[in-house]
């Protein structure tokens, strides 16, 4: 193989305790590179329809994209991809760090786990070889521990580990996977699927080299040295590095879409500390993924009011939205606390915090009380009790029962209100950016196959000024007209539907998003070039874009087989209604706009407008023949 | 008067502050000031002064004042 590939996928069923290996052609892989597509061909062509997401016929499929361990910045990205037992649909999740990179080095494109192993096992895959070991010793270890010993057994430090916390363990349904603790696949609850088939983790020693696997090595490496020498250079790169994410909390508080209360509010009175002051006071460094010279990873460690150490990453955005201004606790070192509790029990922390704040307004409503909470006072602002219900969630002791549920799951259970104060989109929680104010932000979160996420597509204020850098970065993808952050018209529908391809390509050729434009530095054109020196393919821009489409439809397909209809592309009742304070007090989405906006995009994508599947049509010229029967209901 | 530069509008301050003083002996059309600061207006997309939201072409600013000036905000992690 020299076209950015192994060519080889490793197979485990942990029922039967088998190991084996598929190899595929370079046909297949250019219609399926990596990453997101990939995965979705064996989750679509493997799993029987209607499986227990926790049960052993759900597979577990972690796969690389084509470019990751590739000498680019940002090149390091994995999926774990398998049926939700948060949303019931499809399950994905996306992570940086060294574990995807090592696994290329490995001499592999994926792991396909199937079946459910009759003790705790983790599994070792060293250069294309793989081993199932007992892991009894490891279950209920922290992530440290674990690491440690798994490196200790193998003899090699460098060993990169793939694993779940407690969390995962107990199949809290939003427990996600960490690798080298620090990156996570945190959303759709891929931790409880690993936990499920008693898999604690997946170490992984690799010897070959990206460049080894690609058709034009030179070039590749070219490109690499001057993205990397481009960053300080790069405005945008530049602030990814310097400040990280935490630097937009000031900015949204101030437009009006800081996520407060529950998303009822849109500013928060204590924003001065959680923001980007508050948080550079505390941030002891920043740290990497594999050969990525952005580095915008936070390291914080204190001991004052709060202990955090550096043992995992620090918070980002979304945990200082998520546990700051949307829990109304306004305590950075709360917040980071918070953070901490999540990574070290294995919880996706935009879903806890999401849960956690809608069980604080239950609570100010009366629907819950402290005979409920275990005596815990849950109104918004007690950081004490939120650090106290973290555990119990991880372990599904007490009231942490009903919230490692999921924010749907339990509204359903307390009944009355309860459901209208569930801000989620197909059972998974909202990240932090506030849909009034980023309507095509909300489009995504209401149509995307994984329940809402704030990575599916572009946000609406990179579209407003044409002579903006972002907005010039993208013109090579079509995008050359600009729209207002509350458009919902046929214009900005298209600009969401091209920036959803481009953001899909990016998942299956395994860039962080913080790489290419319109965020960051690597220009459309580089990808090309990358995509092409890897291969050896005559790739063009569309043909990207195409990949991506491919694979958002086979993600579809499988949700209409599992039952998903329009009725699912829906946003909480709550984004209807008008924004309590802040600049855009006031504010709400217009639902008919809104609904014309789903209509309008799913003829953009060629989907039946009543139903939301995709037609026959364009599942044929997608070269997705294989899957009309299912997207038909079949 | 203060000034805060969120995200990379930072970069283009010559010793890269996201926070500093100026000065302003009069109240001054806010336009002036960011020209002065070298901010490239199609930079940014949002203008605070006293953390309300004002109109970039419109709004004049004096010394006692706060001013915050964003980039078109993007997601997070």
């Amino acid at each position: 193989m020299s076209h950015g590939t192994n060519g080889t996928i490793l197979r485990v069923d942990l029922t039967a305790g088998s190991i084996s290996t598929d190899s595929f052609d370079e046909t297949f892989y250019r219609r399926y590179p990596g990453g997101k597509a990939l995965a979705a061909y064996h989750l679509l062509r493997e799993l029987r329809p209607g499986a227990d997401p926790l049960g052993p016929g759900n597979l577990l499929v972690l796969a690389t994209g084509l470019l990751t361990g590739a000498p680019i910045s940002t090149a390091t990205r994995f999926n774990a991809i398998a049926r939700s037992p948060l949303t019931g649909g499809f399950g994905e999740s996306e992570a940086g760090g060294y574990w995807g990179p090592e696994l290329k080095m490995a001499g592999l494109d994926a792991i396909v786990v199937t079946g459910r192993s009759p003790d705790p096992v983790y599994l070792w895959v060293k250069d294309g070889t793989a081993e199932i070991r007992d892991a009894r010793h490891l279950w209920g270890q922290d992530p440290p521990a674990v690491q440690a010993a798994i490196r200790e057994e193998l003899g090699d430090r460098l060993v990169r580990v793939l694993q779940v916390g407690r969390a995962g363990e107990n199949l809290v349904r939003y427990a996600m996977l960490m690798n080298e603790l620090r990156h996570y696949n945190g959303r759709t609850g891929m931790g409880a699927v690993m936990g499920a088939k008693n898999l604690r983790a997946v170490a992984v020693r690799g010897s070959r080299r990206y460049v080894d696997l690609a058709h034009d090595p030179a070039t590749l490496a070219e490109l690499g040295k001057r993205l990397a020498k481009g960053v300080p250079e790069h405005p945008q790169a530049w602030d990814l590095r310097t400040k990280g994410t935490p630097g937009l909390t000031d900015a949204m508080n101030a437009g009006g879409i800081l996520p407060t209360r529950n998303f009822r509010q849109g500013a928060f009175e204590r924003v001065d500390e959680i923001n980007f002051a508050a948080y550079i006071a505390l941030r002891t460094g920043t740290r990497s993924c594999y050969a990525c010279a952005v580095r915008c990873k936070p390291e914080m460690a204190f001991s004052d009011r709060h202990t955090v150490t550096d043992t995992y990453d620090g918070p980002e955005y979304e945990a200082i939205a998520g546990f700051g201004s949307d829990c109304a606790i306004g305590d950075l070192q709360a917040v980071a606390r918070a953070n901490e509790l999540c990574n070290e029990l294995g919880l996706d922390v935009i879903s806890a915090a999401g849960t956690i704040a809608f069980a604080m307004e239950c609570f100010e409503h009366g629907l819950i009380g402290p005979g409920d909470t275990d005596g815990l006072e849950l109104r918004f602002g007690n950081a004490a009790a939120v650090l106290e219900l973290i555990p119990r969630i991880a372990d599904r002791s007490g009231f942490g029962e009903l919230l490692a549920q999921g924010s749907r799951r339990a509204a359903e259970a307390i009944g009355g209100d309860a459901p209208s104060f569930a801000m989620h989109v197909k059972g998974q929680e909202l990240p932090m950016h506030e849909p009034r104010g980023k309507v095509g932000v909300g489009l995504g979160y209401a149509t995307n196959e994984a329940g809402a996420d704030h990575l599916v597509g572009f946000h609406d204020p990179l579209f407003v000024n044409p002579e903006s850098m972002p907005f010039r970065s993208v013109a090579d993808l079509g995008i050359t007209e600009p729209t207002g952050v509350l458009d919902l018209g046929e214009k900005k529908v298209r600009i969401w539907h091209t920036s959803e391809r481009w953001n899909s390509a990016e998942k299956v050729l395994g860039l962080c998003f913080f790489g290419p434009a319109p965020r960051s530095l690597i220009q459309v054109a580089d990808v090309v070039t990358a995509v092409r020196a890897a291969t050896g393919w005559d790739v063009t821009t569309d043909e990207l874009l195409e990949v991506g489409e491919r694979a958002v439809n086979m993600a579809r397909v499988f949700n209409v087989r599992e039952g998903f209809t329009r009725a699912d592309d829906r946003l909480p009742d709550r984004l209807f209604t008008p924004l309590e304070n802040g600049a855009l007090a006031g504010t709400a989405i217009a639902r008919d706009d809104f609904e014309g906006a789903i209509t309008t995009l799913y003829r953009l994508k060629g989907w039946d407008p009543i139903t939301g599947a995709p037609t026959e049509g364009r599942l044929r010229e997608l070269g997705l023949e294989w899957t009309t029967a299912e997207a038909a209901g079949g | 008067m203060e000034v805060h530069l969120g995200g990379h509008l930072a970069f283009y301050d010559r010793e890269k502050r996201s926070q500093f003083e100026v000065r302003l002996d009069s109240e001054t059309a806010l336009l002036d000031v960011i020209r002065e600061l070298g901010v490239p207006e199609a930079e940014i997309a949002l203008v605070a002064v006293n953390r309300t939201v004002v109109s970039l072409a419109e709004a004049r600013v004096t010394d006692a004042d706060r001013l915050d000036l964003y980039p078109p905000m993007s997601g997070g992690a």
